[in-house]
């Protein structure tokens, strides 16, 4: 075959053609490219969609923000080519989409630290442990007060933010604080929109919320962070920390689904292609952390191979949990 | 005298007294006609006419006549039925969704009462002016040309014609002739009543009915229209209910008196004003209840 | 009776008091007056502060972008204006004429009459359902039409291959293999008519791969006829890992080569042509990508001369190429010509007028503007049936006595007359729907998009949700970004009612 096709080319002249279609060949490309979900991925879809609208102006990319859960059920109904998520599919949400024989390859594309602030005011925090964060946002805690925190601390009422209940964020968060089973306490003061949260952290010397990362990064003087202790010291949220995975377990990552079928139409696949040749310049210029190298390298190899299914949960469908280099192959 | 039976048809006339403060009325208005009066086709047969609001018995079997080419006036204190008789007239009480009748009632050959019948057809045939002037919040042209549009298409010249004749008609050309694009509600509330009157004879009907068309006037305008009404008898078969008693006396040539949903009187006017066989009727006309 | 002498009844209220509570009572009107005013004063200034900066030609202009400095509201601006025409189109006629119903048209009958005041009572408490509530109804029943009409987006995954022999192949791509590519036809109108020659039974998977022997046949063309398509490469490499793991200055480079000739003759696994320069080229039919190949409309050749010529047909000879172009043609030896190019254009998509439809809706204008009909409707309906009882019952006895049947009624009496107050019902319902953003997430707005509507079965974005968006950001500078928006919204606001004041004004000429 291979030689077929070089003698073929031999007989034509090469270098003439290829002169000829070098600016032509990805912009003759025309279509249109659907994605949807998670308004924490939007800015990063949206970043790498304009990017590629200046190269391939023919093919449209539409980006929605359903949320993850809606996004999915778009995705799973076979209604969007891509799915924004904030969290790894659901057993519930894969179940439905191989009942509607939609497949789906599963594309890592960044990292999402989930950072725990403060009012600046607040002096007597400087780090939590990890089963302070649980004993704080358990449903049925007996936490009124930060003193029910840490016996040292004032007997001052806590006030929590938090984001909605439809969110990934808050998914994610209930995920690591409380597993898929237990239930986060319902006495919050919520907020679909992660700025209301940032105001109302900065106005409430007793409060104490958890958003995004890049809420805190664009609010550094605002809020005061507070370093996690699970296990291995208190670490706060930074770029390196995120990206090397010290700042676990409340890093998490960002995924694109990409509907196995609509990679076989060449605007979707040159589409997917750049998003992960992108993604991790673009992702860092909208607030979140790229990806160890060798994570979009596996990924860019399971599109070339169409590898489908979650690489996120068990057998049972139970969640996996650990850095996601190790998950991610 | 097909109906010796029908109230309309008490008795022959006899020249009132002079102390009769009518006579004089009735001389102006009826007086050289009284032959006739009686003698004119039937235009509208009423024979054992009743009407229901619900349960409420509105008319109780009322029998009489009104004929072509005059005018007939119907009285009495209010709620004894004679708008409601009027608004049978043209089936304008179908609007009312409990109003029901029974008995006779038939305008030239046609069964009012009958389900069947074709309203639409028979308003046109059927005017009737209301007691509030309701100019439509048209131009004075609109207002007019209104009934016409509904029925036929006309050219522009054509409708301009029918509107001139039925502004002249009502008496109320000269006055608007300058304005016939603007707003009818900028009109006097007797030019609207007049208005209403070229509205409802634009679409050439046979019979017009008015129910109480001077009793939101003001005295002037009140003669205006009755000089009109006098006018028009001439080419329409004229029902009108009303108030005043002068009045019924110095347009109508018959007049029949309700009282309590019953025809107590009918008969020419001057006769019914003169001469009353009834008590009731003799009360009334010389005002000691109403 | 009381005569002059005997003393009035009851006590006397003291005049000052009562116009005390006179003067109170305008210095409570004027008052709620005032913080009312200074309330939208001070959040219209505040918006129009932080937004004025942002507020220039280029953002009316751009599509959206991660820089605060770039973002436009073309998109939405442009998503707003359709679905908010497309809905009013859609809710007036729709809501006047329920209207007309309930009020003129009122049933006689005992049951009848129930089932009209349950009918009001309902819509009266439709106009209090959350508008989500009306975005899952519009999910279901205009986007998906239930499920029963199949997926959405089919059309945007449904791809349409012109071959080199002029054969249309319109279908759901479901695989591109190296050797060949499988189109589902089933249920596709046309599918089998436009391949021609070819009797495919619609209605079942048919592929390509599966009609061995005939991809060549599909691929090929009548001897010298002119030809163009694209080939892989190096269908080795995987054109998508070829796009993902090139550098990003490299990334422009093709995997895709453009093949132009003229046909000469097909064997097995094989398409020859006459090359323009080389004379014989073949073309491996495993190498061929059916979806970029397409018709060749104009040749071009390059000749060493610098000079271009043009030409709508081709015929190859052994040392010279002829080019027809309008009737003339010209003869061009080989040895001239430096380069060929062919240009065409790929049948893909079709011009469509912007009323046209298809089911199911998707998330398209059409389906958003149905669902905000929804959510307005109640509000359509209730203002206009408040207009039309306005209405003096003088006008329709008038009406009705000069002869009008039920309907000449309404339509030249009762309805100019409601139409001042059925117009201020829609501005009311108009300006509620310009807001509403939470349906039109569920319907599947769309944020980033890079095109304005040109059908009510395009994509579209809306107003509402990219200002969220914005203001929901983590980069302050967005901030200013959203109140710009917001702007833009009350502006678009403002026209809408502009043109429905209008209308108003219109009916109302002569009802003073």
């Amino acid at each position: 075959m291979n030689t077929s096709l070089t003698g073929a080319l031999s007989l034509a002249s090469i270098s003439l053609l290829a002169a000829m279609t070098v600016a032509q060949a990805p912009s003759s490309l025309t279509g249109t490219v659907k994605a949807d979900g998670s308004s924490t991925v939007y800015p990063i879809t949206e970043a790498v969609a304009e990017e590629f609208k200046k190269i391939v102006p023919g093919v449209n990319v539409t980006v929605g923000v359903s949320g993850t859960g809606g996004g999915f059920k778009r995705f799973c109904a076979g209604e969007t080519d891509i799915s924004n998520a904030s969290r790894p599919i659901k057993k519930e949400e894969s179940e439905k989409a191989a009942s509607s024989n939609v497949e789906f390859i599963e594309v890592p594309i960044a990292y999402d630290g989930l950072s725990i602030v403060v009012n600046p005011k607040n002096m007597w925090v400087n780090h939590l442990t990890l089963d302070e964060v649980k004993k704080i946002w358990t449903d049925g805690t007996s936490v009124k007060t930060w003193r029910d925190v840490r016996a040292e601390w004032p007997d001052k009422p806590i006030r929590i933010f938090s984001p909605g209940t439809d969110s990934g964020t808050f998914d994610y968060f209930k995920e690591v604080v409380v597993g898929s089973k237990g239930s986060i306490r319902g006495d919050m003061s919520v907020s679909e929109d992660d700025n209301v949260l940032v105001k109302g952290v900065t106005g409430d010397e007793n409060a104490i919320g958890f958003f995004g990362c890049a809420y805190y990064f664009e609010n550094k003087d605002a809020l005061k962070i507070v370093p996690i202790d699970a296990g291995k010291g208190a670490i706060a949220p930074t770029h390196e920390t995120i990206e090397t995975g010290t700042y676990a377990p409340f890093s998490r990552p960002l995924f694109i689904y990409v509907n196995r079928k609509a990679v076989e139409r060449p605007e979707v696949k040159a589409f997917v292609g750049f998003y992960l040749q992108s993604a991790g310049k673009l992702a860092e210029e909208v607030g979140y952390v790229k990806l160890p190298s060798e994570v979009y390298s596996r990924a860019a190899r399971n599109i070339a191979a169409r590898r489908t299914g979650t690489q996120f949960t068990d057998d049972q469908g139970q969640p996996l949990h650990g850095p996601l280099a190790d998950l991610y192959q | 005298m097909r109906h010796a039976d029908a109230p309309s048809l008490l008795k022959e006339s006899r020249e009132s007294a002079a102390l009769n403060p009518l006579a004089n009325v009735a001389r102006l208005g009826v007086a050289g006609q009284a032959d006739s009066t009686t003698r004119a086709p039937v235009a509208l047969t009423v024979r054992d006419f009743s009407a229901w609001y619900g349960s409420f018995q509105a008319i109780k079997s009322v029998s009489f006549e009104v004929r072509t080419k005059r005018v007939t006036a119907l009285i009495g204190p209010s709620g004894c039925g004679k708008s409601t008789f009027l608004r049978w007239i043209n089936r304008m009480n179908d609007m009312v969704a409990s109003a029901r009748a029974e008995g006779t009632l038939n305008l030239h050959g046609i069964d009012l009462l009958d389900q069947r019948m074709d309203v639409v057809d028979l308003r046109r045939r059927v005017g009737m002016v209301f007691q509030k002037p309701n100019p439509f919040p048209k131009s004075i042209y609109d207002n007019i040309a209104f009934g016409p549009r509904l029925h036929r298409s006309f050219r522009r010249a054509e409708l301009d014609r029918l509107v001139e004749q039925s502004l002249r008609h009502a008496a109320l050309w000269e006055e608007v002739k300058d304005r016939l694009h603007d707003s009818a509600l900028g009109l006097s509330g007797g030019q609207q009543q007049r208005l209403c009157i070229a509205r409802a004879i634009a679409v050439g009907p046979e019979v017009l009915l008015m129910d109480e068309p001077c009793s939101a006037l003001d005295p002037q305008a009140t003669l205006r229209i009755e000089d009109l009404i006098r006018q028009l008898r001439s080419e329409y078969t004229i029902v009108i209910v009303t108030h005043n008693m002068q009045q019924a006396a110095r347009i109508s040539d018959v007049t029949a008196f309700f009282y309590e949903g019953a025809l107590i009187e009918a008969g020419r006017t001057i006769d019914l004003f003169t001469k009353p066989q009834k008590k009731q009727t003799e009360e009334y006309v010389t005002g000691r209840f109403g | 009776m009381s005569g002059p002498d005997e003393p009035l009844l009851g006590r006397e209220k003291p005049a000052w008091r009562r116009r005390l509570i006179d003067r109170l009572f305008v210095i409570g009107c004027v008052a709620s007056a005032f913080v009312s005013v200074l309330i939208l004063v001070v959040l219209l200034g505040s918006i129009v502060v932080r937004g004025w900066g942002h507020l220039d030609w280029a953002f009316l202009n751009h599509y959206p972008s991660r820089n605060a400095a770039d973002a436009g509201l073309k998109a939405a601006l442009w998503g707003t204006i359709w679905l908010c025409a497309t809905c009013m189109i859609l809710a007036l006629p729709l809501g006047v004429g329920a209207a007309i119903l309930l009020e003129e048209y009122a049933p006689k009958g005992l049951w009848a009459r129930r089932a009209h005041s349950f009918v009001e009572l309902n819509i009266r408490n439709l106009a209090g359902v959350p508008s989500i509530v009306y975005g899952i109804i519009g999910l279901t029943v205009f986007v998906r039409c239930f499920g029963l009409l199949g997926n959405p987006n089919q059309y945007d995954q449904m791809i349409r291959a012109t071959l080199a022999n002029g054969v249309v192949v319109q279908g759901m791509l479901v695989e591109d293999r190296p050797e060949s590519v499988v189109i589902d036809v089933t249920g596709v109108d046309g599918g089998a008519a436009q391949a021609e020659g070819m009797s495919w039974p619609t209605g079942v998977e048919v592929s390509l791969a599966l009609v061995q022997g005939e991809t060549e046949k599909l691929l090929s063309a009548k001897p010298g006829e002119a030809v163009s398509f694209s080939i892989r490469r190096d269908y080795n490499l995987p054109l998508d890992l070829a796009f993902a793991l090139a550098p990003a200055e490299e990334w422009e480079t093709p995997s895709v080569l453009k093949v132009d000739g003229v046909f000469r003759e097909s064997r097995p696994g094989l398409l020859v042509l006459n090359d323009p320069m080389e004379g014989r080229m073949e073309v491996p039919t495993t190498t061929v990508l059916v979806r970029e190949s397409f018709a060749v409309r104009t040749h071009e050749f390059y000749l060493r001369s610098n000079e271009v010529v043009r030409g709508d047909s081709l015929s190859i000879g052994e040392k010279s190429a002829t080019l027809v172009s309008g009737g003339r043609a010209r003869t061009i030896n080989r040895d001239d010509i430096q380069g060929y190019r062919s240009i065409g254009s790929l049948a893909i998509g079709q011009e469509e007028s912007f009323f046209y439809v298809r089911l199911p809706l998707g998330g398209s204008v059409l389906a958003g503007a149905l669902t905000l009909m929804l959510v307005i409707l109640p509000v359509v309906i209730i203002s206009s049936q408040e207009a039309i009882r306005a209405v003096p019952k003088s006008l329709r006895e008038g009406a009705f006595a000069a002869g009008a049947t039920r309907w000449q009624m309404v339509s030249r009496m009762v309805l100019p007359s409601a139409m001042p107050g059925i117009m201020t019902g829609a501005i009311l319902a108009m300006s509620r729907a310009i807001g509403e953003a939470a349906p039109l997430l569920v319907v599947g707005g769309f944020l980033f998009i890079t095109f304005t509507p040109t059908n009510v079965m395009s994509d579209f974005a809306a107003m509402p949700l990219q200002i969220y968006q914005w203001a929901s950001r983590p980069q302050p500078e967005f901030y200013g970004v959203a109140a710009a928006g917001i702007i833009v919204l009350v502006a678009v606001l403002l026209g809408f009612n502009a043109a429905a004041i209008l209308i108003r004004q219109k009916f109302q000429k002569h009802t003073r």
